[in-house]
Parts: structure tokens; sequence; C-alpha cells
């Protein structure tokens, strides 16, 4: 099957000062959705190792709207992470570097969005993400994520309009890079 | 002030405006309360970890061999 992807919008942080993007009006004249995204944060606050990846979608933080779960191929956490869900207001993922101890590796993911304009049903999906720390005891404590996939659900059933990113601790570090593509097939 | 950037993919256009007092008070909170969940689960990791390491040393002190410690255990 032939398939074509075309460039939506992008968008790259400049400043210090964003916490939210949101892609709003996303044309309903694809079949499918695609994110990719190159992302850091800006906390140095000592708290976070990491921060997470929250998606909204048309702007809904309704609790139950939301389920994941995911899964770590590899992790030095004992007990081994395994598939984790749970009912919640947003999709959310620990994928974001912050800047913490002068870190400067970022999260990478894609974000896939199959038949987000069907207005009948609810929308399933998945991500993979990639993200490894270059601090030591990041690994230790189980902190260092290898390839991990996630699967969500968004369940109610309207077309998908907008969606946002944003971390949870602390806004996005310059050169931060968001692109959406329609993908079609034919 | 934190901002949201908009981006009208039927016309290009960005907007920039600042988060509301609400906004910010929703991200400080759900971060206090994802933070509040990780050590919850660090302190059940710890717990877990102590736990098997303890049962293992008892079982090794009935004379368990570490191959039958793990073909019980798993």
């Amino acid at each position: 099957m032939a398939e074509a992807t075309e460039l939506i919008a992008e968008q790259v942080v400049s400043g210090s000062s964003t916490n939210q993007i949101t892609f709003s009006s996303i044309p309903q004249t694809h079949d499918d959705l695609k994110f990719i995204m190159q992302y850091m944060s800006t906390d140095t606050s000592g708290s976070w190792e990491f921060d997470y990846l929250t998606t909204h979608i048309n702007g809904d933080t309704t609790n139950d709207y939301y389920q994941q779960g995911f899964m770590r191929i590899r992790s030095n956490n004992s007990p081994l992470p395994k598939m984790q869900t749970g009912f919640q207001s947003r999709i959310s993922y620990d994928s974001i570097g912050t800047s913490l101890n002068g870190q400067t590796n970022p999260g990478i993911c894609e974000f896939n969005i199959p038949r987000y304009s069907d207005s009948g049903r609810m929308k399933e999906g998945t991500a993979r993400f990639a993200w490894l720390s270059s601090t030591a005891s990041d690994w230790t404590n189980g902190y260092c994520l290898t390839a991990p996939i996630a699967f969500w659900v968004y369940t109610p059933t309207g077309a998908i309009t907008s969606i946002s990113f944003k971390g949870l601790a602390a806004n996005w570090k310059a050169g931060s890079k968001f692109s959406l593509y329609g993908i079609s097939n034919s | 002030m934190p901002t949201k950037v908009i981006i009208d993919c039927s016309t290009g256009i960005e907007t920039v405006l600042e988060l509301t007092d609400e906004e910010i008070a929703a991200n400080v909170a759900a971060a206090a309360a994802q933070k509040e969940a990780e050590d919850a689960a660090a302190v059940v990791a710890a717990q877990a970890a102590t736990d098997k390491a303890s049962g293992n040393a008892k079982l090794k002190a009935l004379g368990l061999t570490d191959a039958e410690i793990a073909a019980l255990v798993g």
C-alpha cells in the first residue's frame, strides 16, 4: 500500500518559558497522525532526574478519559518494570531528560495516532520513547530506560482535532522540537 | 511567567498565552502527586527487595542450594 507523509506543523522552542505546546485545528484530511519529538526540560531542581511527557487530547483533562500501559525492555531497577495500566487524566510517560546535573540528553518520541478523524470510536495509539541519562546513578537507580513502548487509549469517540504536550514539572528547554505529520494511505 | 504556544494547523498562526493561575496551580499539584506516587513506589520496591533477600537467606539456612531456591521462586 502506498503511503504519503506530509508535514502539517512544526514547533521549535525558543527561550525558557514555554510550558505547553498545542497543535489545534488539525486538518481531518489524513488517515493517521504521527508526532516526532525531541525534547528536554528546563528543570534543575534536584527533585527530578526525568520529567513526564504529558499529553492531552482535545483539551480534555477529565479523569478516567485516558488509560495507558507500557513495557520497558531494559532497566536496572528491581523489581523489573512491567506493564502498568490505570485510568487517568492524561497520557504521560517519564521520557524527558531534565537539565539536572548538567545533563544534555534529550528524550525522543514517536507518537502515533491511527484513524484520528473517526467520529464514532475510541482512539488507541502507540508511542515509542528513548532517553538515556548520562548520570551513572540514574542507571543504578533504574531511571535509565531503554526502548520503552507505550500504548494508550482515549475513551471519547469524537475526532481528534487538538493535541497538547507539556512537561509535568518544568518548561520545555530551548531547542526542543515537535513535528506533526499527516499520513495518507492509498 | 510560563506560557503556552498554540499552533493553528489550518492557518499556521501561532498564539502565545501566559498560563493562568489555575493552570499553574494544576501543574504544581500534578507534579507533586506524581512525585508522591514515585516515592511510594520506591518504598514498595525497596521493601520487596529486602523481603526477597531475607527470604532467600532463610531458605539457604534450611539447606537449599541457589539452584533449588531459583527453581522454587523463579
